[in-house]
């Protein structure tokens, strides 16, 4: 009975008088500034970004060309795109498994592990979050300097050899260091978030474990994990968002150098649009971009639904 | 009678605003944004002497970072926040400009009595001339030499290297020396040292005429940087890197580390700009260097006494509202005592030394004068006048050849590609 009434008043709910009858007016009126402010800043560049990717036209030029879906060809036979989609894929996975991984580590040391100093360790593992990319960037490439950086005094001092073409010049390294410096910045944000969720979880399930016979190892994988789950779902979707909108580390670091080994489609992006004067182009890039970025989202959206 | 006082206090208040406004005209002037005390008290001085000099203008001098000036200069004139006055180099960034009718026309304004066609050489309008139309005033020279440590070269005998050859012999011999000397320092991190050096070697080797007929993607498609030369000049920066010249891992190491290593006595050479002597002597060579021109090819097809140089200057936004004004004030600029101001404060080269005295600026800077006057003709820089897709591509792949991941053939018949690409594109 209790379903069939719900299942009526679902079915009321769902109907178009309803939606725009007297009774939802005022909703929709609450709703109108968000709504307004999502067309303005995010729908409406939307579709301004969809058109232009159809067309050629420069920064400052005074005239469009109507190119059609040519941009979006050109994109598939771009060799620099794929390299920086691969980039921006091995970020993702790479911050998986760091950020989120030695954050989880962290949080359960923090939680379960360590009695004393726990605000004090937290500040200061979490502490490169508050400071700008910018300077983190510039700050890193000192470190990373080939002739007078900080690394290259410590491998020399130590007997040990680096890179000959730099942490930075060479190819097979470069994106690396990159992701090296992303992982120090943001570990202590997730590892922020991943504490906050281990402290809401009932004390009285570990006891219970514990009474199981459950040791701290059997504890963290049979109730810890599973009680972060949401949790994680969400670091996840945050470090994959983050590692397709990234940009400036790369900027300040390489410049999408050597040669495009660590280009981005950010970086791609904007070389396009600002450097090369391809604003079409750079416009598909975007909307490419933001596809994959979706369908990413999506994906893991309805994976998690289906495990829940 | 409440809406004839409003309409009373309206009008004053209109007629207030309006004599404000037309009693003194603002100019909104763009520069780059320089960490030198000496440039930026160079312009608060000028600006000053100016407005004492026209009372009825003001300017609002505005700095931005290099890499972020192209940018937001572009999108700046398209909008009307856009400066009145602009910096701009020589080439392809103030062309693009120019062809899409972001900048005015001053050819007429130029010709007129007292102003700059009477105070600049008509030649150096040609760098900023588009279409037979003149878009922008220059006001300075740029240019580079190899720059040596005097003190390291005297103590160990050893002589500037004048030829290419020579400099690999020097390269080795710095070496043997001292094995953590670099002989060359090279930062390649932002790409464009290695550019400036490619441009260089493209002048000397290939030629200047062929040169500029390629970069301005002239003639048929097919035969576009085609020239043998082209390989040559990479597989020149490849041998100086093999033989040991330039300091460890070029690509990862910026310009501005690259002049420290120079000015810390870590490097014997560096190939800078006229506008680096300020950064050695302030970290710590104080004058302990010379200079002398890039070597020559010794093969090369092109007139070996070009240099490396670049006109840069200032054109007027086309939506000004104060041409008169603003052209007032470029004026100013190329005037003598300004021009001569400028080569005093920051050693920049004047394209109006009619008042430089002798004995004006520091000896490298008179020594620089000296030799612009015996330049062949002016290098033509790759990324300045090659179309963007194309020297975008050229910087890139310039760096993979110095880390020799790619071969110098494989390097040029990218660019051959990309040339051709542009080519069809441009119709």
């Amino acid at each position: 009975m209790t379903v069939l009434l719900e299942q009526e008043s679902a079915a009321r709910r769902a109907t178009p008088s309803s939606i725009f009858g007297t009774s939802s007016i005022f909703g929709w009126f609450m709703v109108l500034p968000a709504l307004s402010l999502f067309a303005l800043f995010i729908l409406v560049p939307f579709i301004q970004t969809l058109v232009y990717s159809l067309y050629k036209f420069g920064l400052t030029s005074p005239t469009k060309q109507f190119v059609g879906f040519s941009h979006y060809l050109e994109i598939v036979q771009d060799d620099v795109f794929w390299i920086a989609f691969e980039n921006n894929i091995i970020i993702a996975i790479t911050g998986i498994i760091l950020q989120i991984g030695v954050g989880l580590l962290l949080a359960a040391i923090l939680d379960r592990g360590i009695k004393r100093g726990k605000s004090v360790i937290s500040a200061i593992i979490f502490m490169p979050i508050v400071i700008s990319t910018i300077a983190i960037g510039l700050l890193w490439r000192l470190v990373f300097d080939p002739n007078t950086g900080m690394i290259e005094e410590l491998f020399f001092n130590m007997g040990w050899s680096t890179p000959m073409r730099g942490w930075l010049g060479d190819p097979d390294i470069a994106l690396y260091a990159i992701i090296f410096v992303g992982f120090w910045q943001y570990t202590g944000f997730m590892m922020i978030i991943l504490l906050a969720a281990m402290q809401g979880i009932p004390r009285e399930l570990y006891e219970a474990a514990k009474l199981d016979g459950a040791g701290p190892i059997l504890s963290f994988f049979n109730v810890t994990l599973p009680e972060l789950r949401n949790v994680l779902i969400v670091c996840v979707l945050i470090t994959v968002i983050s590692a397709f909108k990234v940009f400036d580390l790369v900027y300040v670091l390489t410049s999408g150098g050597p040669g495009n080994s660590t280009q981005v489609m950010g970086s791609y992006i904007v070389q396009n649009a600002f450097t090369i004067g391809r604003m079409g182009y750079a416009n598909a890039v975007s909307v490419v971009l933001l596809v994959i970025a979706l369908g990413l989202g999506i994906v893991q959206l309805r994976t998690s639904r289906r495990d829940r | 009678m409440k809406l004839i006082r409003l309409a009373a206090a309206a009008s004053f208040f209109a007629c207030s605003s309006f004599s404000l406004a037309s009693a003194e005209t603002e100019l909104k002037l763009w520069n780059l944004t320089s960490s030198s005390d000496a440039v930026n008290k160079h312009w608060e001085e000028v600006i000053a002497t100016f407005e004492e000099a026209h009372p009825g203008i003001k300017i609002n001098y505005e700095t931005f970072p290099s890499d972020a000036y192209k940018t937001g200069l572009q999108v700046a004139l398209a909008s009307d926040a856009g400066p009145d006055i602009f910096f701009n180099w020589s080439g392809e960034d103030a062309a693009v400009l120019a062809r899409n009718g972001l900048t005015a026309d001053l050819t007429e304004i130029g010709a007129k009595p007292g102003m700059w066609g009477e105070k600049i050489a008509p030649g150096m309008f040609d760098a900023f001339t588009v279409g037979g139309k003149v878009h922008g005033v220059p006001t300075h020279l740029i240019t580079k030499y190899m720059f040596y440590n005097t003190s390291f070269f005297a103590d160990n005998n050893l002589s500037v290297p004048t030829t290419l050859g020579e400099l690999k012999t020097s390269c080795k011999a710095i070496r043997d020396i001292n094995p953590r000397m670099s002989p060359i320092s090279l930062g390649n991190a932002e790409k464009w040292k290695g550019v400036h050096y490619i441009s260089t070697l493209n002048q000397k080797i290939v030629g200047e005429e062929q040169v500029a007929k390629d970069y301005a993607l002239d003639g048929n498609a097919s035969e576009l940087f085609s020239d043998p030369g082209y390989v040559e000049a990479l597989q020149t920066l490849v041998d100086l890197s093999q033989a040991g010249c330039f300091n460890k891992a070029p690509n990862a190491t910026t310009a501005d580390a690259s002049r420290s290593l120079f000015a810390a006595g870590q490097a014997a050479m560096i190939y800078c700009g006229n506008w680096c002597p300020g950064t050695f002597d302030s970290e710590g060579l104080e004058g302990g260097y010379d200079l002398a021109r890039f070597p020559a090819a010794e093969n090369g097809k092109g007139n070996q006494d070009y240099n490396f140089a670049l006109l840069e200057g200032y054109q007027i936004s086309a939506r000004t509202k104060n041409m008169d004004a603003a052209s007032t004030f470029v004026n100013f600029l190329v005037s003598g005592e300004t021009q001569a101001k400028r080569a005093r404060d920051f050693g920049r080269l004047p394209v109006n030394a009619s008042h430089m005295g002798e004995e004006d600026g520091t000896p490298i800077f008179r020594k620089i004068a000296k030799d612009a006057g015996s330049y062949a003709g002016l290098v033509l820089i790759l990324d300045v006048g090659l179309e963007k897709s194309v020297s975008e591509h050229y910087l890139s792949i310039i760096q993979e050849v110095l880390n020799e991941t790619k071969t110098p053939e494989q390097a040029m018949g990218e660019i051959r590609a990309r040339a051709q690409k542009a080519k069809e594109q441009q119709g």
